[in-house]
């Protein structure tokens, strides 16, 4: 399902002398089934951006098209958004309130109106996308590790079935392990149900790795909006922006400018080493 | 006296209540720990979470006790009641989230929280706030409200809070995990400062590798145990190892590593991207 | 991004600011029993023009105390709806049922909307000026002769201080867990009263989690930094009457008096 932006500003406060211009004119396509990273210092006006996507914030001027239908039409339904386009806040597993794993899960389904077996399939099925073992079903969700606490709370939104998955920094205060095994999950489950994820990070090279495309936010504008390479070719002028691009892509960069002929716009290890490999293939090393 | 910390066969147990019929579990968090610090080294614990890193620190500020195994803080046994002043004056400690440890809700006033529970003059508080602050870089905000602070500034506004005690060393529970890259960079800089100019012990427990590279000693926990002990070097020449205990490596290190093992002329270890990169020129010609 | 305005310190270089809490909360005490003792509108000009004075002393943009009024909106109306409709007079403009409109209750409301908004403004212009811990250290002064009937005044002080700090963050993780649940499909304006405090359930037991657990962090923050109760603490900012204090309260009783008397000769 895709998302368009047009023109889209958000003003805080408006009206009472203490406005902030939060976005900026966004125009934005972000087509059906992409994984999109979205990238930006804080305050750059991300979080304010995919509150739009679900309604929750509701945009000054301009336009917003879910899946060609603009959510400011009258009569349009902010339930059924919401149920199209999931959204992840930051530490989700704060927002866990049943006595059960299963039952906080069904707590979605269960606003959609879904009758009692509907509910608990959508939520088992859930359960299952994240990884979480059977055996913490029945367990209280205050009984679990934290990271399997977060691993419930996306599911919590899953259950919804949604066409878009927005996630907000999923793997801010995990440990190396935690944030891979998060972004593999969801890695997996953009690849077997072809959702569009839009995962919003300050770490690029998560983003790097991850996503097709990325767009990159500053000041509540879109800077950049290309693939993570395109977007990494622009070392200097992410780095004004308080965003450090990728290790290897740096030194890469580096290297190039030092006269050895190799390629800038490589953003993962495996890559580089490749890259290294073929350039300095002849010589004896 | 050379140490500041003397951890001797330290024992950790806590209790988890599951429910009335069943006993509580034991969970043992540290598992005959053994390990000193030297005065004036910074120190780095590196873990995943669980692995009893946070439990460690709170064994040096008097927090928690030993269930066996002694530890000694500036010679201090925080076993016993008489000394717990006294340590937690010496040995000060900033912890994860940067809300939940600031107690006033004006900068200065907070800073100034620590020397009066001490008993400090007034005058002389008023010094130390101004002097912490501004070794913090933080004088600018003294009237200000923590809650219009970043993340970045909340947590120097924490060390300043626990400069202005005179400590001999700093704990820092994980400080960086809950904030974004520039608010760590700001952090970790404010820090290693301290470090040179005011000669403190720091003991930096984190699970940013790069955060760890320019430390003295790095400790890896597992399982209330230590894993890896070592230097900089040391530890990161061994990626194999690291990511056995769920720990990642800068992608710089992690690349040299792999080069290597193409049978690369590199070093060891390489930690830097400006080392790979001279390493790699000298290679090319 | 919305703001609880009412009890927030806003920071200025003000004379008012920089009096003695003490004075502030004597006068703040004196202000309000001096709203409920008086019941004419000449009075309420002597109040409001001392307040206004206060105000303008105080560098806190109107705008922003204004602000203030807007959470309390609904207090205002209902209270002086009730006096409207409910106040028996001599003269009745309209009547129906139990309801009537008369000059006495015409009377009352406007006098009801004035005192709330003179009291809401008067004791909220405390805690513009005063920091909660300045605020709290006044308080604990002023209660000190307590402590020999076993009051925990220092406690007391400390929780009310602290309470104050975390009251906006706790707002804002109010509106975060509210946002996340709504994504999730829940709406909190729905259906009667039941399952309106029915849905209220996901914010608040995450919202409890989430307090218990900062209490738990802040109490082991507290102890690390050498906390131990009151005993044997310095004060960074310890209270100490100056010149402008006693002038302040000399101030205060020129306005006491001056609210009697012009009570007695002229009535509005």
């Amino acid at each position: 399902m895709a998302i368009e932006c047009r023109n889209l500003s958000y003003i805080y406060s408006e009206g009472s002398g203490f406005e902030i211009q939060a976005l900026h004119q966004i125009n934005l396509l972000i087509p059906d089934g992409e994984f999109v990273g979205l990238t930006g210092h804080t305050g750059s006006g991300k979080s304010t951006l995919i509150q739009h996507f679900n309604g929750l914030l509701r945009a000054t001027a301009g336009d917003l098209l879910v899946d060609g239908e603009s959510i400011y039409a009258d009569g349009y339904s902010m339930r059924k958004l919401r149920s199209k386009v999931g959204l992840v806040f930051q530490y989700p597993e704060h927002q866990l309130f049943e006595a059960t794993v299963l039952q906080d899960v069904m707590f979605g389904p269960k606003n959609l109106g879904l009758s009692a077996e509907e509910q608990k399939e959508r939520a088992l099925e859930a359960l299952h996308l994240v990884g979480c073992p059977e055996k913490s079903y029945e367990k209280s969700p205050f009984e679990l590790s934290g990271g399997q606490r977060r691993r419930v709370a996306i599911a919590g939104v899953l259950a919804m079935k949604p066409q878009v998955l927005i996630l907000d920094e999923p793997t801010a205060g995990l440990d190396p392990r935690g944030r891979y095994e998060i972004l593999d999950e969801i890695a997996r489950l953009h690849k077997e149900t072809g959702i569009t994820v839009i995962l919003v990070s300050h770490c690029m090279e998560d983003v790097a790795q991850y996503a097709d495309r990325m767009i990159v936010m500053s000041h509540g504008s879109v800077v950049y909006h290309d693939t993570p390479a395109e977007v990494f070719k622009h070392r200097q002028h992410l780095e004004e922006m308080g965003l450090a691009v990728p290790q290897v892509t740096s030194l890469m960069q580096s290297l190039a400018e030092a006269g050895i002929p190799v390629r800038q716009d490589l953003i993962t290890v495996s890559g580089a080493r490749e890259e290294l490999l073929r350039v300095f293939g002849g010589r004896s090393v | 006296m050379n140490w500041m910390v003397q951890a001797k066969n330290l024992i950790y147990d806590y209790l988890v209540e599951k429910n009335e019929e069943e006993e509580p579990v034991r969970f043992r968090a540290l598992d005959d720990l053994t390990l000193d610090v030297k005065k004036g080294d910074f120190i780095a614990i590196l873990g995943r979470n669980g692995s009893g890193k946070s439990t460690f620190a709170k064994q040096i500020n008097g927090l928690l006790k030993p269930s066996s195994g002694t530890i000694l803080v500036n010679g201090m046994d925080t076993a016993q009641e008489k000394n717990l002043l006294p340590i937690r004056q010496k040995a000060g400690m900033v912890f994860q989230n940067p809300d939940n440890q600031i107690i006033a809700t004006i900068v200065e006033e907070d800073v100034g929280f620590g020397p009066e529970n001490l008993g400090v003059p007034t005058d002389e508080i008023w010094k130390r706030v101004e002097k912490s602050l501004s070794q913090v870089g933080m004088l600018h905000y003294r009237k200000h409200s923590p809650n219009r602070l970043s993340g970045g500034q909340k947590q120097r506004v924490a060390i300043a809070g626990v400069m202005a005690m005179k400590p001999d060393c700093i704990i820092l529970d994980e400080p960086t995990a809950m904030l974004d890259p520039s608010g760590r960079k700001d952090v970790l800089d404010t820090v290693l400062e301290l470090k040179e100019k005011e000669q403190v012990t720091v003991i930096l427990i984190t699970h940013y590798m790069d955060e760890v590279v320019g430390a003295d000693e790095i400790f890896v926990m597992d399982h209330g145990r230590i894993a890896m002990q070592g230097t900089p070097r040391e530890i990161f020449a061994q990626v194999d190892r690291l990511k056995e205990l769920g720990l990642d490596v800068p992608q710089v290190t992690e690349l040299a590593y792999e080069l290597r093992r193409d049978d690369w002329d590199l070093p060891e270890c390489v930690l830097t991207s400006e080392e790979l990169r001279e390493e790699l020129i000298r290679l090319w010609q | 991004m919305r703001e609880a305005v009412i009890g927030q310190y806003y920071p200025a270089e003000s004379v008012i600011h920089r009096l003695d809490a003490r004075v502030k909360l004597a006068g703040t005490m004196i202000y309000i029993i001096s709203l409920f003792l008086f019941k004419s509108f000449s009075c309420y000009l002597v109040v409001a023009a001392f307040l206004l004075t206060v105000i303008i002393l105080s560098k806190v943009p109107l705008g922003y105390i204004l602000r203030g009024l807007r959470t309390v909106i609904f207090l205002l109306i209902f209270m002086s709806m009730f006096n409207l409709f409910f106040t028996p007079g001599d003269i009745v403009y309209w009547k129906a049922g139990p309801f009537q409109m008369t000059n006495m209750g015409v009377r009352n409301a406007c006098f009801m909307a004035l005192r709330l908004s003179l009291l809401i403004i008067g004791s909220s212009m405390m805690t513009f000026t005063t920091t909660p811990n300045q605020l709290t250290d006044g308080l604990e002064s002023l209660l000190k002769p307590l402590r020999k009937i076993g009051l925990p005044v220092h406690e007391i002080a400390m929780m009310m201080s602290i309470a104050l700090r975390f009251i906006p963050i706790l707002m804002e993780e109010t509106q975060k867990i509210m946002k996340a649940q709504m994504a999730r499909g829940a709406s909190f304006d729905e259906g009667n009263l039941i399952q309106k405090a029915k849905s209220l359930v996901p914010i608040l037991v995450p919202l409890f989690v989430s307090a218990f657990r900062r209490a738990d962090d802040l109490a082991m923050a507290m102890e690390a930094r050498c906390y131990h109760g009151g005993d044997g603490r310095t004060k960074m900012k310890p209270l100490r009457y100056r010149g402008r204090d006693y002038a302040a309260y000399a101030i205060l009783a020129v306005y006491v008096a001056l609210v009697i008397v012009i009570g007695k000769v002229w009535y509005l």
